[in-house]
């Protein structure tokens, strides 16, 4: 039963988690593939080893062949600190162990977890490793770092180094970001008012090329003093909110203060674990900056597949 | 050193990279004076001032600077060794200035007002004590200097300030007609004229009052302070052609104001201006931005050469990096692009401790190499 509970609660994590990216924030097409999170079951119990042979995607009602790109199994995290003074000041340097350990908790014996901080740029700490101790040594020093004011926060460039080590750590690719939020010196995204519109083609550029390298991206909120993670949203530092990376491609976001952050990230992981990601490529007349609805099912076998009911084609065209 | 100061003065603004070999004779220096000196052996403590400057002049740095940054600004203000306004030499009083500056960076208060503000914007009258105290000696000692001729001592000024750089107070330079000092102000200007540079929130702020406002594809921008900018870095180039510096943020003001072929000519002049002299800041920064610019342009082969350029003046750079490798991703290469970032922060050589210089682009960001910056202080004033 109560395996049978697990896997239930792992079905609702997921289906969650795309839905609400699904309302929340569209989920943009890559320039070169579209990447769909799935999880496949028969009978409540999770289908393994399938390929992309086994499944069938309509994009729009169009037929569109898959690949797997990555069924799960194992996750491969990237721990990825904020240590830029308005994460560290304010008395808020001492909970860095306390959230890295979450992280941990959640890990698998054959997971490999990596450790990197990030300020004025992005520091690795701790290579992919499966020495989780050593993780928790690492985290440890962290909360022990000078707080320097002219340490910037440069959020969107640190997150895509990180999905690069995700990607070599092996097995499902996850990035967990700890941070206060808010970003103030990236290159990929630099600091605009906001709505203007090249901001807003910089960060879709960056969100697309996440991904189209299939990384989750986690982010657990460390508000600032006098702030809770929803408050965020209202402050001055408006569009920079760290949940709107997690959101655009398909992740969660956690607050640090929340009671069930180990069973949340728990689950998540689990989920990971179970999941598969496909991936498709669109044709330049298919970029059309519309929704697009999509099916997936299994071919020629039992079972039931769950993913996101759509996304919206990115209007990049030619840039291949 | 010598080759330091063989240079034009204006050329004291380049972005020494960081030599990491370079420091060996300099520790060994160190601690051979170290162990010379007859007060290697004592503990600073609470030493007075006097014997806290003669160790750092002695070259014990590390030790002088901490002791010093454990004084309370109250016993800084009140010190009667500070304070008596006895005429020292220029070096000597070089030597305080830096003291004051390597104390308040340990702090991590220097620019920081009295009040303890983390972001200064009003007068040097509301700075902490170190600053003040600092800042108010290096102006004296630029103008002294002037009327000496001393060029050695203006170079140390023009570097300090350079070093000294952390708060986003309107910079006021200490004479006038300096290329070095005007390019220092053409920066504030660049600072506060819109939120594309770092701290955003307090600049956006700023422009709530701002009744000239401009609006452009980067967003919307102080006029004002975006003609200063343009006018004190054209005044720069004037007063030293060769200043590169001033060519790429004359570049970046342009840029911002839409005025594309106006910033690609001065981020080219940028280039070679940076190459003749060594200028790695510069050279890094002018050819990352005309890979911005290529990419808006949609010329992606510029682009890419462009970033390409800029790892080879830093091959440390993650800006370029992650700019090149979003651009690969983006163009059909995507295990170049992930390869890529996975190389630059995976490597041994990640683990240095080299900021990219768009980092530390705005002043409010810190000097770029300080602790570079710091060394060649250091070595001015126990010259």
């Amino acid at each position: 039963v109560s395996s049978r509970l697990r896997w239930i609660i792992v079905v609702v994590a997921v289906f969650t988690s795309a839905a609400l990216a699904a309302e929340d924030q569209p989920f943009r097409s890559g320039v070169e593939r579209v990447r769909v999170d799935v999880l496949a079951s028969h009978k409540g119990e999770p289908i393994v080893g399938l390929t992309g042979a086994d499944f069938e995607l309509f994009d729009n009602g169009v037929s569109r062949p898959v690949e797997v790109i990555n069924s799960g199994q194992t996750v491969g995290v990237v721990v990825l600190v904020d240590v830029s003074y308005s994460a560290l000041a304010f008395g808020s340097q001492e909970r860095i162990p306390a959230l890295v350990e979450a992280v941990l908790a959640a890990a698998a014996p054959r997971d490999r977890v990596a450790l990197l901080s990030f300020g004025r740029g992005v520091r690795m700490i701790v290579p992919p490793t499966r020495d989780l101790a050593m993780v928790s040594e690492a985290a440890r020093h962290l909360a022990t770092l000078p707080v320097r004011r002219t340490e910037a926060t440069a959020l969107w460039d640190a997150v895509f180094y990180g999905a690069a080590i995700a990607r070599e750590a092996g097995g499902r690719p996850l990035v967990a970001v700890i941070t206060d939020g808010g970003d103030n010196a990236s290159w990929l995204t630099p600091r605009q008012p906001s709505g203007a519109a090249w901001t807003k083609r910089a960060k879709a550029r960056t969100i697309d090329a996440l991904q189209g390298g299939g990384v989750a991206v986690d982010v657990i909120v460390r508000p600032l003093a006098g702030h809770t993670s929803e408050g965020l949203a209202d402050d001055t530092y408006g569009d920079l909110l760290s949940g709107e990376i997690a959101r655009t491609v398909g992740g969660e976001v956690h607050s640090a203060g929340s009671k069930s952050l180990k069973q949340d990230l728990a689950a998540r992981f689990a989920a990971l674990r179970a999941g598969y990601v496909l991936a498709f490529s669109t044709a330049d007349s298919q970029r059309d900056g519309k929704w697009h609805p999509l099916q997936v099912r299994l071919r020629s076998r039992a079972g039931t597949v769950q993913a996101r009911s759509g996304y919206f084609a990115s209007t990049a065209r030619g840039v291949r | 050193v010598n080759r330091l100061f063989s240079r034009p003065a204006g050329k004291i603004l380049q972005s020494a990279p960081v030599r990491s070999l370079r420091i060996v004779p300099i520790l060994v220096l160190t601690l051979c004076s170290a162990h010379l000196h007859p007060a290697a052996s004592r503990q600073l403590g609470d030493a007075a001032f006097g014997e806290i400057l003669s160790a750092y002049q002695a070259g014990r740095s590390a030790e002088a600077v901490a002791a010093f940054a454990r004084w309370s600004p109250e016993k800084v203000e009140s010190d009667a060794t500070l304070s008596s306004g006895k005429p020292m030499p220029p070096w000597v009083r070089a030597s305080v200035a830096l003291l004051h500056l390597e104390a308040g960076l340990a702090n991590d208060t220097f620019g920081t007002d009295a009040a303890n503000s983390r972001v200064l914007v009003g007068t040097l009258a509301d700075v902490e004590v170190h600053a003040r105290r600092s800042t108010t000696i290096v102006n004296e000692l630029a103008r002294e200097a002037v009327r000496t001729g001393d060029q050695r001592l203006l170079a140390f000024c023009r570097l300090w300030h350079i070093t000294a750089s952390t708060s986003a107070r309107l910079f006021q330079a200490p004479i006038a007609d300096d290329p070095v000092f005007v390019l220092l102000e053409g920066r504030s200007h660049e600072f506060w004229m819109g939120p594309e540079i770092c701290c955003g929130g307090l600049i956006e702020f700023n422009l709530l009052t701002d009744t000239d406002l401009v609006t452009r594809s980067h967003g919307k921008f102080s006029a004002q302070e975006a003609r200063s900018a343009q006018a004190s870095f054209r005044k720069a180039l004037k007063l030293d052609p060769l200043l590169a510096e001033a060519n790429l943020r004359l570049g970046h003001v342009l840029y911002l104001m839409d005025d594309r072929s106006g910033a690609e000519a001065q981020w080219q002049v940028a280039v070679r201006s940076a190459a003749n002299r060594q200028d790695t800041f510069t050279s890094y920064l002018a050819h990352l931005f005309l890979a911005r610019l290529y990419e808006d342009l949609g010329r992606n082969g510029a682009a890419k050469e462009s970033y390409r350029r800029a790892l080879t003046s830093l091959h440390e750079g993650q800006a370029a990096t992650a700019g090149l490798a979003r651009l690969l991703i983006e163009t059909g290469e995507p295990e170049a692009g992930w390869s890529l970032l996975e190389h630059q922060v995976g490597s041994p050589r990640a683990t240095a401790a080299v900021v990219d210089p768009w980092y530390s682009y705005s002043p409010i960001q810190g000097a770029w190499a300080r602790d570079e910056r710091l060394r060649q202080l250091r070595e001015l004033v126990t010259q």
